[in-house]
């Protein structure tokens, strides 16, 4: 899927989402998890580790939006509240997969080429949102250093506990927020001076274009969800 | 009728910021001709920035600032972004920042996508980049996000020069890199101007640079030039003032200043003698108590399922300085966080003799602190505000209790944060990582009186440097990492021999080369 035009499978996440999102029958949102899944370990090979790790939030959001349903029941479709819970958890994580296979499977750059070529996205805001993600591993790797500092900084004989804890306070939020702050300062000046905003119309470099073999994509991915409809 | 050969023309540039009581820069004269090189030095905070942001166009089209006088690129009116255009093309201080896309290949189209150059031509810059340095070793599909911040600092000049600008503007462009990688970039840089394409380097290390600049731009405390002319004529004349303007000469300028003044020329058999003293080597260094602040055997670290530091034995006695030195990524920062309690071993032990926290003055310096202001940060360390506001008055900064660590400079949280560490009740482990990295000649010479300072207290202190002159004048012993190994540990001037000789895998630093070259046995 990694070289199909990242527009199309954008579309057809949307649609997936949306077939998730007007949904309540469990057990077609089962068989969509365990068919997404499918793809992403079996089709994509994504590590199992990587698989379980971007699912993580996804399946906390889950729980944490559906067990209201289980504990105070409402009368929906006549439903038990356990029933309705499982059904809220399931398209959660139905749309958690839907985004990682999308996520997994597209270059952010050519998604990037394609939104600004051919749906017309402002180069600035699309490119500035390209440069952001690169801030997110940065970010995480100064909270991690900062933790490893103020974990240095306690006296011996520290518990395993504090240790651990050692790092987790909102002075260095703010301080870490501010490195960001700076940081994307930075980027926006590097990009203009780049030339982002220059007059020339941009180069149509690597813009992905939709192929036959997109469309047959397209077609084969939407026809899945009336024949899930359809067997279970 | 206009010459040709200009490619920048400014006249009476001064800068101003809102609110600032003083022009950041003012009274820059200067003109920049086809493959000229010229280099733009001075003290930390005299402007150097500001006037390359001022060149480009950058201020006032993308900076809010004043600007006065005029710039003219030719081709391209005043008060118009140079940057972008083909005309010029810059490379941030903070590369890190600086690189946008994810991929190699991205990073480097995005300038050439912005100016909409054809894609068959796009794809031959980036073939022609990455086929020398310094894009060689780099591959097309390469993530931006795993190299090194010496590799995202190769990049960004690669993708600069992949830009082919009729001028490059250069801010501290060999920073973060390690002798091998500066020359390897030093040297593409070169390569790109005998092709005709002019210079402007903004950089501390003078001596990484002498050979490159043509003529040199010397900016004083207060913004204005106070030197401009060609190069080693230039350094030269400075080289006579005390403290030299604050300039980290280069090794070269230092040893035939001082011979001049002695008198004396190369052959003459005092000259070493002299070429020691002034290049800082050679100094007897006190004795060192026999007894170990940090043992570290056989550790083994390991991260992301990587082994980033394997086998490490270190000890670090009382009053003792050893030096930590290696190439970009060699797993020195991984061994200063081991030292302090950041990192846990996997595999070996780590003790330190003190029950007291290590002090450890990260890279970022902004790391360094964790609290809202200077008063909360002294009470973290057990200071009275009295102690903290001398330590920081000691340096020359405004102690203001309620001040946030933030509201100061990078160099000045970077002294903030070893004056504080100094004021201490007794340090007993202290590491410092990279505390040199873009400081300017005040500044180190104030770095290197704190080093002595918690030497002649009984601290135990691990320095992590790439400038290996400095490190082996300041440093008993050094040791010399590669693969988060320790390849070498001895006494810094045994390894600084071996360096020479080519028997460790860096690069001799030019301190070093010279004095060997005038008979020095490194004993």
């Amino acid at each position: 899927m990694k070289s199909l035009d990242p527009l199309t499978k954008l579309a057809v996440a949307f649609v997936y989402i949306g077939f998730a999102t007007l949904n309540e029958r469990s057990l077609e949102l089962a068989v969509l998890a365990i068919l997404v899944t499918a793809m992403l370990l079996v089709v994509e090979r994504m590590p199992l580790r990587s698989f379980a790790l971007a699912l993580l939030p996804f399946a906390f959001f889950a729980v944490t939006s559906s067990w209201i349903y289980a504990v105070a029941p409402s009368n929906v479709y006549g439903w038990t509240g356990w029933q309705v819970a499982l059904a809220v958890g399931l398209r959660t994580i139905v749309v958690g997969l839907v985004s990682m296979l999308f996520a997994y499977t597209t270059e952010p750059a050519d998604l990037g080429r394609a939104l600004v070529h051919r749906a017309l996205l402002p180069r600035r805001f699309v490119f500035g949102a390209l440069a952001a993600v690169q801030f997110l591993p940065a970010l995480a790797e100064e909270a991690r250093m900062a933790r490893m500092i103020a974990r240095a900084a306690l006296p011996a004989g520290t518990s395993r506990g504090r240790q651990a804890l050692a790092g987790f306070n909102p002075a260095l939020g703010i301080i870490l927020l501010a490195g960001a702050i700076r940081r994307a300062g930075t980027a926006a000046l590097a990009m203009e001076l780049r030339g982002l905003t220059a007059a020339a119309s941009p180069s149509d470099w690597r813009v992905p274009r939709p192929t036959r073999r997109d469309l047959a994509f397209a077609i084969v991915a939407i026809a899945v969800l009336p024949a899930i409809v359809f067997l279970a | 009728m206009p010459d040709a050969s200009v490619v920048l023309a400014a006249e009476g540039v001064a800068v101003r910021f809102p609110r600032a009581a003083r022009d950041a820069v003012r009274d820059v004269t200067l003109t920049l001709h086809v493959g000229e090189r010229l280099a733009l030095v001075g003290p930390s905070g005299s402007g150097k920035t500001t006037l390359a942001l001022a060149l480009l166009g950058a201020i006032p089209t993308l900076v809010p600032a004043e600007r006065r006088g005029e710039v003219r690129w030719t081709g391209l009116g005043d008060r118009r972004l140079a940057a972008g255009t083909g005309i010029a093309a810059a490379v941030l201080q903070d590369t890190d920042a600086q690189l946008v896309a994810l991929t190699v290949e991205d990073e480097i189209a995005f300038a050439l996508e912005n100016r909409g150059l054809a894609a068959a031509e796009i794809d031959a810059r980036i073939e022609a980049a990455l086929a020398r340095p310094p894009g060689a070793g780099f591959h097309r599909r390469d993530r931006t996000l795993t190299l090194s911040g010496g590799g995202r600092q190769r990049l960004a000049l690669t993708a600069a020069l992949a830009e082919a600008p009729r001028a490059l503007v250069i801010d501290e462009p060999v920073a973060h890199l390690d002798g091998e990688a500066a020359s390897e970039a030093v040297a593409a840089v070169e390569a790109t101007c005998r092709a005709g394409t002019a210079a402007i380097l903004v950089e501390h290390r003078i001596d990484h640079i002498l050979h490159l600049a043509d003529r040199i731009l010397v900016l004083g405390p207060e913004g204005a030039p106070v030197a401009f002319g060609e190069t080693e004529a230039t350094l030269r004349s400075i080289a006579g003032i005390d403290g030299a303007l604050g300039l980290r000469l280069p090794p070269s300028l230092l040893v035939s200043t001082a011979l001049a003044k002695a008198g004396l020329d190369e052959r003459d058999p005092h000259a070493l003698a002299v070429a020691l003293a002034a290049l800082g080597f050679g100094r007897p260094k006190p004795t060192i108590r026999d007894t170990p602040l940090l043992t570290i055997e056989g550790a083994k670290v390991r991260r992301g399922g990587r082994t980033v530091l394997d086998g490490i034995d270190l000890t670090i006695r009382e009053g003792e300085v050893v030096g930590l030195a290696g190439r970009n990524g060699a797993g020195k920062t991984t061994l200063a966080l081991l030292a302090v309690g950041g990192l846990r071993a996997a595999v070996g032990t780590v003790r330190r003799s003190s029950q007291d926290a290590p002090v450890y003055v990260p890279q970022n310096p902004a790391l360094a602190f964790a609290t809202g202001s200077l008063q909360t940060e002294a009470m973290r360390r057990g200071l009275s505000w009295t102690e903290a506001a001398a330590a920081i008055e000691g340096c020359g900064l405004p102690a203001d209790p309620d001040r946030h660590p933030l509201a100061f400079s990078h160099g000045e949280r970077r002294r903030i944060a070893i004056a504080l560490a100094l004021a201490a009740p007794r340090p007993r482990l202290v590491v410092l990582d990279e505390p040199a990295s873009g400081l300017d000649g005040y500044g180190l010479a104030a770095l290197e009186d704190d080093i002595e300072a918690l030497r002649a207290r009984g601290s135990a202190v691990l320095v992590v440097a790439h400038d290996l002159d400095w490190l082996a004048r300041v440093a008993d012993r050094i040791a010399v990492m590669k693969g988060g190994r320790i390849l070498a540990d001895g006494h810094s001037l045994d390894i600084l021999r071996e360096i020479v000789a080519g028997r460790l895998p860096l690069k001799p630093p030019p301190g070093a080369v010279l004095a060997a070259r005038l008979g020095w046995t490194f004993a």
